[in-house]
């Protein structure tokens, strides 16, 4: 979607008529509006996701229709608010329009002449129109509602996906930008679906087919319930995890106990960077073992070889006599020297036994081959087996290690735990308590998974059985059809499901990785971006360690900031970002940061900003990119905005 | 003996039926390739062919040899690389019948190799299957055959 | 976003991804509804006809 121009109609402060048109150049792709506080930015803004969406809060954001209007209009005569957009998207230009009339009823008193309505209509090149039927679910599909406030976003709102607690809002944002939503609808009504088939064939079925149904629904029922418990498992972790975390910055808040807190931040770094190195260990060890089937095979090679040698030495390979020399002999019936070879004669026997026993030249170069390649692999195979040990040494020193950082933590929470003073007891405790708790049910989770895994294989195992079992019903066989492409459909789906969750994260977290570093202003003791499972947005420092809290306020900014637009170019989304106060509460390093970079990464960017937050240095780093450029004028005596335009 | 045109060539290896899902296991593969709970990683083999060449050499070294009574598909032929897969194989069958003449029947390699993989499955699933940390098993187990194996000049 | 998760199917088979397209199709249409009332029918009718498509059967 790209805006091309918006003409509001009455609309909050804005009088009458008032037009403004949005730069759709590639290169200068900004447009900004400027105004002041009160002046109707806010308003300008909101009125995007009005127009789209009928979205408005009267309560907090005030009425629509524009109050000089409603004056001037005389009693029982409509009054008419509207906002109108011009876009294009996939080729294609729209215009959408949302009207609202009210009516007034007495000099202080007005109502609405029912909701606001909107019309969509795509305009041809050769200047015909056509309606579009459904214009709501038409713009879902360009720009859903769900999705609209990473792209219409208020700036005061730019730290939201790094907040505190943040995860929720970011799991929203990523399955709402990449529609995760439709395929976990898709794997739920495939479900239903096939469960429905199910229960329908079971109640035509008889004797053995009825048997394996109800298995398979037992199974499914207990799969169910596990796979919830699951859920509500991991969310018992999550929470373990944020209390684990919260009484942690508790504990570093106190001064006496600050450094203790600052060497198990040491020693947990340590302890992370020895299990990262086991788990490469055990990698390599895999690896070796994998290869290690042909040092184990090594007296079997060197046999074969020995009796190959051994041929080779008793001159049967290469074959001392050739095949085709002695076929030709028997075939002529006559040796080189002119003897006879009679067939049944001894000289005939004779050739007929060397011809028995000599080599085929097939067989010969596989041996020739052969050979060639038992030596290789003897002299070349090395000591995987050597390896594999010298590993497992490393890897058990790599265990003490770990024994023994892991050993220094519990004695650091012992000392805290008998700290003089009462409040660390406390807090140590708790902490220690909801640790304990952790691994509990990190325990459970896998126990959990583990059974999942069990049932699924059952649940696999069942429905093979109920397609092999003799369906002669005729109904039934086209139901059993259907339940098969059904349960094939949900299990394709399933897979998805997750594999495109844990993909699309992955793309969002490297995209996110590098905008961020391009707009990070100072060289960044932050390594890397990790955005999670449970979708924490997380800034990783040099030691691969947690670092959000120790981002500034304009860091964290653009964290988020960051995190949208690579959420948007993951997903495709070819949108607009229109911002309202985006550098209000940005300090000057992060603004100009920002204005450098923003522009390039986006098609196209309208900034509604107040003179104050665009000023010098960032102003001079958007010029460049300007395309358009106007201001809201309020005029105190009339109460009402206009736009003007400045270049 | 001459060796005439093979007869139809094989191009799938097999292993017993009843055995199939502890191979799949061991390479951390689900019925329908899900990938097993503990995740591909903590299986001890990267793929069924590994398996199957492990299960080979632990046959050939236990001397059991047993015929399949019931195959099961467990992979394509051309998974097992020329020179050193199917190397190990020749050489199996080359130690087992003493003859070199085996190695112009591809089926007959095979078959062997099939049939001490059967022999040797129970000492692999012994050691891996149903414990925790399989590959700390498998691991034990061929340090086990350590010290049997002769010490090559390397070139 | 529709083509990237229409690739997710590609190694189905031909009778599941014709489904799946369906059905996805049908899903997104209805994004925005929270409960898209009649979607399971609709679902069967596309599994229906391309289970029972080369039935002979009348």
């Amino acid at each position: 979607m790209k805006l091309e121009s918006m003409r509001l109609y009455n609309f909050r402060q804005f009088y009458g008529e008032q037009r403004i048109r949005f730069s759709v150049d590639k290169k200068k792709n900004v447009t900004i509006v400027n105004g002041v506080m009160g002046a109707g930015k806010t308003s300008l803004h909101r009125a995007f996701v009005w127009c789209l969406y009928g979205e408005w809060d009267e309560q907090t954001r005030g009425q629509i229709v524009n109050k000089r209007a409603i004056n001037e209009s005389p009693l029982n005569v409509k009054v008419e608010t509207s906002v109108q957009m011009v876009f294009t998207h996939a080729g294609e230009r729209y215009t959408a329009v949302r009207t609202l009339q009210v009516v007034k009823t007495s000099e202080s008193t007005w109502q609405p002449l029912g909701e606001s309505g909107l019309s969509l209509t795509k305009i041809t090149l050769s200047g015909q129109h056509e309606t579009i039927r459904n214009a709501q679910n038409f713009l879902e599909f360009i720009l859903p509602s769900s999705v609209s406030p990473y792209f219409f976003f208020d700036g005061e709102q730019i730290d939201e996906f790094v907040k505190p607690g943040h995860e929720t809002k970011v799991k929203s944002a990523v399955r709402n930008v990449l529609r995760i939503e439709v395929l976990e609808r898709a794997r739920h009504h495939l479900d239903a679906v096939a469960r429905d088939y199910q229960k329908d064939l079971k109640s035509r079925a008889s004797g053995r087919l009825q048997l394996l149904l109800v298995t398979k629904e037992g199974a499914q029922s207990e799969l169910d319930d596990a796979q919830k418990r699951l859920e509500e498992l991991r969310t018992e972790k999550g929470l373990a995890n944020k209390q684990i975390e919260e009484l942690n910055e508790r504990l570093r808040q106190i001064e006496s106990v600050k450094e203790w807190e600052e060497k198990k931040r040491g020693v947990q770094s340590q302890l992370q960077s020895c299990e990262k190195t086991r788990e490469r260990i055990w990698a390599e060890v895999k690896d070796l073992v994998n290869r290690s089937y042909v040092q184990m095979s090594m007296p079997v090679i060197l046999k074969a070889t020995k009796l190959l040698d051994e041929k080779r030495e008793r001159g049967e390979i290469p074959p001392g006599i050739r095949e085709q020399f002695i076929q030709d002999l028997i075939n002529r019936g006559e040796c080189i020297c002119k003897r006879p070879i009679i067939e049944g004669s001894p000289e005939h026997q004779h050739l007929a036994r060397l011809l028995q026993r000599s080599v085929s030249t097939y067989l010969t170069n596989a041996v020739v081959q052969c050979a060639g390649d038992l030596r290789s692999l003897a002299a070349n195979t090395g000591d995987t087996l050597g390896q594999i040990k010298e590993r497992m040494v490393e890897k058990a020193k790599m265990e003490d290690d770990i024994d023994a950082y892991s050993q220094e933590l519990t004695d650091i929470s012992q000392h805290l735990l008998q700290f003089d003073v009462e409040e660390v007891r406390l807090l140590e405790k708790k902490r220690k308590d909801h640790q304990d708790r952790l691994y509990s049910i990190i325990g459970d989770i896998g126990r959990k998974e583990e059974r999942i895994e069990v049932l699924h294989r059952a649940i696999e195992t069942s429905q093979r059985d109920i397609e092999k079992a003799q369906v002669t019903e005729k109904r039934a066989r086209r139901l059993q059809k259907s339940l098969s492409l059904a349960t094939r459909a949900h299990e394709a789906v399933d897979r998805m499901c997750d594999v495109f969750a844990a993909d699309m994260r992955k793309r969002i977290q490297t995209e996110a990785k590098q905008i961020f570093q391009r707009l990070v202003w100072k060289e960044s003791q932050f390594q890397d971006i990790c955005l999670s499972e449970d979708y924490s947005l997380e800034v990783l420092d040099r030691w691969g360690l947690p670092a959000r809290r120790e981002l500034s306020a304009g860091e964290r900014q653009v964290l988020s900031l960051a995190f949208i637009i690579a959420m948007a170019r993951v997903a495709g989304e070819e949108a607009p970002l229109v911002v309202d106060t985006p550098f209000g509460r940005l300090s000057s390093a992060p603004r100009q940061s920002i204005t450098k970079n923003i522009p390039e990464l986006l098609e196209q960017l309208i900034l509604f900003v107040t003179d104050e937050e665009l000023h010098k240095q960032a102003r001079q780093n958007l010029e460049p990119r300007i395309g358009a450029e106007y201001e809201l004028r309020f005029d105190q005596e009339t109460g009402s905005a206009t736009v003007a335009q400045l270049n | 003996m001459n060796t005439g045109a093979q007869a139809t060539r094989r191009d799938r290896v097999y292993c017993e039926k009843s055995q199939i899902n502890i191979y799949r296991e061991l390479a951390g593969i689900g019925e329908s390739g899900r990938k097993s709970a503990a995740g591909a990683n903590a299986a001890p083999f990267r793929s069924l062919k590994e398996v199957f060449l492990a299960a080979a050499c632990l046959g050939m070294r236990t001397g059991k040899q047993i015929p399949l009574k019931q195959r099961e598909d467990l992979a394509m032929l051309s998974y097992f690389n020329d020179h050193q897969d199917m190397a190990v194989l020749r050489s199996i069958a080359i130690a087992a019948t003493g003859q070199i003449e085996v190695l112009g029947d591809v089926n007959q390699i095979v078959t062997i190799a099939e049939e001490y993989a059967n022999g040797g499955f129970d000492e692999l699933k012994r050691a891996a299957w149903g414990v925790a940390l399989p590959l700390q098993r498998v691991v034990e187990l061929f340090l086990g055959y350590k010290s049997e194996i002769p010490k090559v000049p390397q070139e | 976003m529709r083509d990237r998760i229409r690739d997710l199917f590609k190694e189905c088979d031909a009778d599941v991804q014709e489904v799946l397209a369906k059905v996805l199709d049908l899903e997104w249409a209805r994004l925005s509804l929270e409960k898209p009332r009649g979607i399971i029918d609709e679902i069967k009718n596309i599994v229906d006809a391309q289970a029972g498509g080369d039935e002979n059967e009348t």
